[in-house]
């Protein structure tokens, strides 16, 4: 996957706007990042990457470029 | 209450515990054995059910491995595994999903082998007749999806639902054999399904002050509710959901 696909998706996730997310933004500043956007990142973490995201692993996350890192 | 009258023996009694190879299985395995019973156990994972027999207490217990979302697999334990006083469906699997993102395709899973396989198995040894007159069947199912409801936890809830329901059904048809189906249902355990999961450390933590008991179950809080089930101690009670949870539904 590209970087752009992988915001891409991200922003799908979140229900947010195309071109919403940079690399940068910091996570706590995205009141859509919430407990319910979280559960959707594993969902697609193991289908669209097929990699076990763990709720240990989501609290080291700070900023989108820390899940695009880990979205081989 | 002398050794020799407990109600609650299960001396005599032949056991299939499946999901043996772990968690709530293999401490149910454990302390039946502990309790007189002789266990058929099986999982898929044969390294670790030989670790689970060789944690029992007592003799002639076996293990065969199946896989139960396998047809072949499920039949073929069927064919060898004899006849039995008593049956605890242990094996389960945990899911996360959103309901938003819950396509059939990730349901799937959860329902394979949290319901069909457990009743696939049931109606098999039923067809086969292994299951002697006045036997006990007992399903592993949830608070989750029963009593309890969380965001992430619709498809396993639902699985286990399906179940609860599905055993009061067995346990009506199965009564004029005095075969009695009756679930256990528990909280949070302390197994392997629960941890480097969907849900963090800190917040088990966070989870845990809201339980009544202040704390999650162990594996042999349920294998407790499953042999009382097993006995016959039990012997009037069929159709029930015995909640074991520490209160947290109260």
């Amino acid at each position: 996957m590209t970087q752009e696909e992988k915001i891409a998706l991200l922003e799908d996730t979140l229900e947010l706007d195309g071109g919403t997310l940079k690399p940068e933004t910091e996570l706590s500043s995205i009141d859509e990042y919430d407990s319910m956007a979280k559960l959707s990142l594993i969902v697609l973490m193991d289908d669209e990457c097929g990699k076990k995201l763990s709720g240990e692993q989501i609290r080291q996350f700070k900023t989108v470029q820390d899940i695009l890192d880990f979205m081989v | 209450m002398d050794s020799m009258n407990n109600p609650f023996s299960l001396s005599g009694k032949r056991i299939l515990v499946t999901g043996a190879s772990s968690g709530i299985g293999r401490t149910t395995a454990i302390e039946c054995s502990r309790m007189g019973a002789c266990l058929v156990l099986t999982g898929r994972n044969e390294e670790r059910l030989q670790e689970t027999l060789e944690s029992l207490t007592g003799i002639n217990h076996q293990i065969l491995p199946a896989d139960l979302t396998d047809a072949d697999s499920t039949a073929n334990l069927v064919e060898r595994v004899g006849q039995l006083e008593g049956v605890v469906l242990c094996a389960g699997q945990g899911s996360v999903i959103p309901m938003k993102l819950a396509t059939r395709q990730r349901i799937a899973p959860a329902f394979d082998v949290n319901y069909f396989a457990p009743v696939e198995l049931v109606r098999l040894l039923l067809k086969k007749k292994c299951l002697k007159d006045g036997a006990s069947l007992v399903f592993v199912a949830s608070i989750g999806g029963i009593n309890a409801f969380t965001i992430g936890n619709g498809v396993y809830g639902a699985s286990k639902a399906a179940l609860n329901s599905t055993m009061k059904f067995f346990a009506l048809e199965l009564a004029p054999k005095k075969i009695r189906c009756n679930s256990v249902c528990p909280g949070m355990v302390n197994t392997g399904m629960i941890t480097g999961g969907a849900v963090s450390e800190e917040q088990h933590k966070a989870d845990m002050v809201t339980y009544p008991l202040k704390r999650y179950g162990e594996p042999e809080d349920i294998a407790y509710g499953i042999i009382y089930l097993l006995s016959d101690a039990s012997s009037w009670v069929t159709g029930h959901s015995l909640v074991i949870d520490g209160g947290v539904t109260i």
